[in-house]
């Protein structure tokens, strides 16, 4: 990788983006700690443990920690938007471009360093959160990796994204404003969908599945690791697939950019 | 051997809603021969930068083609043997002087132990090595143009491309930096200097090119563009002779007692001249071809060029 993911884990500490993740994961393990003295009063004189609670609301500790995956992801979305943008401003794309590695491999190699540093960071923060959920309440279930997998994938795909609008643009603000876009696009073509048939429109419908179907769908992720978790099995698999082959192909439509572009 | 050939080569920038764009290069041709160090000259906006640029690849021409070690700049692999310096670089700024000198290493693909080791003799070159831990962000200009010539030789490039070296370094560092440039070219080693400070160039370089409005004004080496083949200075006893210089042979600029200057129509007439001084017993001791300093041939150069619109 040429140094780019030393670079990256380094840049991410001058930042000192790594203690936004300690603090938000700091924050859940007081919550985690605190959840354990929770019990909740119905008001007829029986009170109700939170595992009781979660077997009745369908684990709502798990739900919280796949939240607070998503958290670690958006700010790894939030920090990193910038990084291809600032790499490639006048005067430190020179010094990038003129180095004999080709653009294609250069950009892999960002693109690959912010994912792996920002990823494992996301991971280690997990796994410690997760470590504190079982010694509070117990239960460990190695499908808790479906959990820490998911928001990986998650993140390739939101990085996908702002650095596809981060060579196109060089823009940061630019560059979450897209991620920002496509969230609130595919949130809304969900919504549609589920009232699709009210509306009737053939047009409208192909119009809106498409839109649906070309989009990532991240957001749809968190329901399938609690299909997981629960020892069920997804739905559907399409959410995932589609989403990587929407980051795949936005990524080589980047590289495509990347190559013809004069600096 | 040619390091590198340019030939025909044209950049034109598009504008927006201009049509037309900013013509940077215009049918540019030349080339450079391993170890000479060659200057490129001319005002901002001739396309010296972009001529750089178009080399590494980092723009792309519109026509003409080029090659950098025998290669076309489309393969990475003709930057392997190239450091470059850009002008108004901002290297990444979060590491130290030594991380950058890692970085670069390693995009060069150098191992970490090569590294090291060339590390620390370029920060003792660049006398850097007590500002290597220091970010570099809290570099002065004169420390960031030292470093930056630190991580452009860091792969002991076969040619050495730097864009304005000296710029905001303090006259002891120019200095410097000099010598530096000349060790390398007497290793062999081929490098092109954009500045605009003609004295440094002058002093360094081996050959010369001016350019102007994209076009290649003028190229030779530096004798050839500081020399005036027309003007001559001749040290003679003339004492209080009167010489005059018939017009068919050329016009007399100035005279001393002991020396005068002549402008010949034809360089060949200068034996003409020396003959009349024999005539009149004038005793000859020197007769050197007049030199201008490359500022000023610089400046002809360009005023002429702007006249002859």
């Amino acid at each position: 990788m040429r140094g780019i993911t030393r670079d990256c884990l380094l840049e991410m500490l001058d930042r000192k983006l790594i203690y936004v993740f300690g603090i938000a994961t700091l924050l859940t393990i007081l919550v985690v700690l605190y959840s354990g003295t929770v019990e909740i009063n119905f008001g007829s004189g029986e009170n109700m443990e939170l595992n009781q609670l979660s077997d009745a609301m369908g684990n709502p500790i798990m739900r919280g920690f796949n939240f607070y995956l998503s958290i670690l992801v958006f700010l790894a979305v939030l920090g990193t938007a910038g990084l291809v943008p600032g790499m490639l401003i006048r005067g430190r794309a020179d010094y990038y471009l003129s180095k004999p590695i080709s653009r294609s491999s250069l950009l892999l190699n960002k693109l690959f360093g912010i994912w792996i540093v920002y990823g494992a960071t996301i991971f280690v923060c997990g796994v410690i959160t997760y470590l504190t959920i079982i010694a509070v309440h117990g239960g460990f279930d190695w499908a808790v990796l479906y959990f820490l997998v998911f928001p990986l994938i998650s993140l390739f795909i939101w990085l996908s994204i702002t650095v596809f609008a981060g060579v196109t643009f060089g823009s940061q603000p630019i560059s979450l404003m897209v991620a920002f876009s496509v969230w609130v696009l595919h949130m809304l073509v969900s919504g549609i969908r589920v009232f699709d048939e009210i509306l009737g429109s053939t047009i409208f419908s192909y119009v809106v599945n498409v839109v649906y179907y070309v989009l990532p769908k991240n957001a749809e992720f968190s329901g399938m690791s609690m299909q997981l978790l629960d020892g069920r099995s997804v739905q559907s698999w399409m959410p995932l697939w589609s989403s990587l082959l929407f980051a795949v192909v936005l990524v080589y439509f980047t590289l495509t950019v990347f190559k013809r572009r004069s600096y | 051997m040619n390091v590198i050939d340019v030939q025909e080569l044209t950049k034109i920038y598009n504008t927006g809603m201009r049509k037309g764009g900013v013509v940077a290069l215009d049918s540019v041709s030349l080339s450079v021969e391993q170890g000479e160090i060659f200057g490129l000259l001319g005002p901002n906006g001739a396309g010296k930068t972009t001529l750089f640029k178009v080399l590494l690849n980092i723009v792309r021409a519109n026509s003409g083609s080029c090659m950098v070690s025998g290669l076309p700049p489309s393969d990475p692999l003709s930057r392997q043997k190239v450091g470059y310096l850009p002008e108004n670089h901002r290297f990444p700024d979060h590491v130290t002087g030594l991380g950058l000198l890692d970085l670069t290493g390693r995009l060069c693909g150098l191992s970490g132990s090569a590294i090291d080791e060339r590390a620390g003799y370029l920060l003792d070159l660049m006398d850097m090595q007590k500002w290597s831990g220091v970010k570099i962000r809290k570099y002065s200009k004169g420390m960031l143009q030292r470093i930056g010539m630190a991580q452009a030789l860091i792969s002991d490039p076969e040619i050495l491309l730097l864009d304005e070296p000296t710029d905001g370094v303090d006259p002891v560092g120019k200095i410097e930096i000099k010598n530096v440039l000349k060790k390398i070219r007497d290793e062999g080693k081929s490098i092109v200097i954009n500045s605009h400070l003609l004295s440094e160039v002058e002093a360094v370089a081996d050959r010369v090119a001016i350019l102007q409005k994209g076009k290649v004004a003028r190229i030779g080496t530096v004798e050839e563009l500081t020399s005036r083949k027309s003007h001559y200075e001749i040290e003679a006893d003339i004492g209080h002779n009167l010489v005059d210089i018939p017009e068919h042979i050329g016009k007399r600029i100035s005279i001393s007692t002991k020396s005068m200057i002549v402008e010949l129509a034809d360089p060949e007439k200068v034996n003409d001249v020396i003959d009349l001084l024999r005539i009149k017993k004038v005793s000859i001791r020197a007769v050197k071809p007049m030199k201008i300093s490359l500022e000023q041939s610089f400046f002809e150069t360009i005023t002429a060029k702007e006249e002859s619109k």
